[in-house]
């Protein structure tokens, strides 16, 4: 009998040899001590193996890590009549991208969001600007913290800063410095956050993942520090 | 929500896990994942419904992983190698527990160190747990071509293990 080749042994210590040939393999064990040593051997390699490499917990996917992704879903609010193409990322001509663009359909119109977001949000040279409630809030507010507008995470563009907000009724943008005001190039409403509330908690999950794809689109670097927030906030977001 | 995104939602997290094992360091790992999905996305039109959505992301993963280290493999020369991220330390560990980690790293330069083909095979199969067909479609190869490079893999692992290489 032929001794089996290695490609047998690995598979037998892999328990991927057919019923037969394992049999077989068996029968020859039993006559062959040294293949008893050279299947003990291999049994410690993979032992060894497996033991090198720690098992890591399973990464598991929030709403925001699927935006980042670009698996985002969400009700975006089509400003494209109030859009000013002269912001979008260099190199890029569209503020919208083609996912975001997917997920407008069967998202809320402008027309339909002027009423609700009108205090926070108002008409100005053809796009859309932070009205005064919003403009103190990205003006003066760290992220993260409670109030009826929360500030979500801040991060330098090409073009400067930006920082994203969520109002307590489920509205949710992004806001971005030009000149002395906040130039709101995308707003979307959060379908999971209904909390009236006015010291409702800010989670990841709050922020509709079409609105994470468009910070996915601007962002250069990390998003800033609490230091660097409030370093920005001092020196005006200039 | 298409169905694709849902299929495909529902598998990252077994696709991040072979990310993690197919590179080296965890930053790679992120680097790689993200490209991977971003060419499923661009290419999802290509995939066949019915069949696994899994291993045909794994097979996109695989080829763009194969890319970088060619890439790489011409830039080597340029390029520093990449620490052992996992600093050794005593803190507070026994001395079993430091030996421990002592082999582990060993055994894991070990097996990094494999000529590529070998070293996917080895870590498809025996941390991913991948069946030897499945592992065969993620790297596009017949099963004999996968048993082989299987086989010299651990052959190779068995020996430098028992010689005691550092």
């Amino acid at each position: 009998m032929n001794r089996p080749t290695d490609e047998e042994i690995i598979a037998y210590v892999d328990d991927a040899l057919p019923g037969d040939a394992r049999a077989a393999f068996e029968a020859r064990m039993a006559d062959d001590p040294t293949l008893v040593e050279e299947v003990a051997r291999h049994r410690d390699t993979v032992a060894r193996v497996r033991a090198a490499y720690p098992e890591v917990e399973e990464k598991s996917f929030d709403t925001q890590a699927l935006a980042a992704l670009g698996l985002g879903g969400a009700e975006v609010v089509d400003i494209a009549p109030a859009r000013d193409t002269r912001r979008a990322r260099k190199g890029s001509p569209l503020i919208w991208s083609g996912a975001i663009a997917a997920a407008l359909v069967g998202g809320i119109l402008i027309g339909r969001i002027t009423t609700p977001a009108a205090d926070i949000v108002v008409p100005q040279h053809g796009q859309l600007v932070a009205a005064a409630s919003l403009e103190k809030a990205l003006n003066e507010q760290p992220d993260g913290g409670t109030g009826a507008i929360r500030i979500g995470v801040s991060f330098r563009t090409l073009a400067g800063y930006c920082r994203t907000f969520l109002r307590a009724d489920g509205y949710a943008g992004l806001g971005c410095r030009e000149g002395d005001g906040w130039v709101i190039p995308a707003v979307a409403k959060s379908r999971g956050a209904e909390p009236h509330s006015a010291d409702f908690r800010l989670a990841g999950g709050d922020f509709p993942p079409a609105l994470m794809a468009e910070v996915d689109a601007r962002i250069v670097g990390a998003p800033l520090s609490s230091a660097e927030v409030d370093r920005a906030r001092r020196a005006g977001w200039r | 929500m298409s169905d694709f995104r849902r299929q495909l939602i529902a598998v990252l997290p077994r696709l991040h896990r072979l990310a993690r094992t197919i590179v080296r360091n965890g930053q790679d790992c992120d680097d790689l994942f993200q490209k991977t999905i971003q060419r499923v996305l661009e290419r999802k039109a290509q995939w066949e419904p019915g069949s696994r959505l899994d291993l045909w992301a794994a097979r996109i993963m695989k080829n763009i992983w194969l890319d970088e280290v060619r890439m790489r493999g011409r830039w080597s020369r340029l390029v520093q190698p990449i620490p052992e991220q996992d600093l050794l330390s005593d803190g507070g560990l026994a001395a079993e527990d430091i030996e421990r980690q002592v082999e582990a790293r060993r055994v894991r330069a070990l097996t990094e160190a494999l000529p590529e083909e070998q070293r996917l095979a080895v870590k498809l199969v025996l941390l991913n747990e991948l069946s030897y067909a499945e592992a065969a479609e993620v790297l596009e190869i017949p099963e004999g071509t996968l048993t082989s490079r299987l086989a010299r893999g651990r052959v190779a692992l068995t020996r430098m293990i028992a010689e005691g290489r550092p």
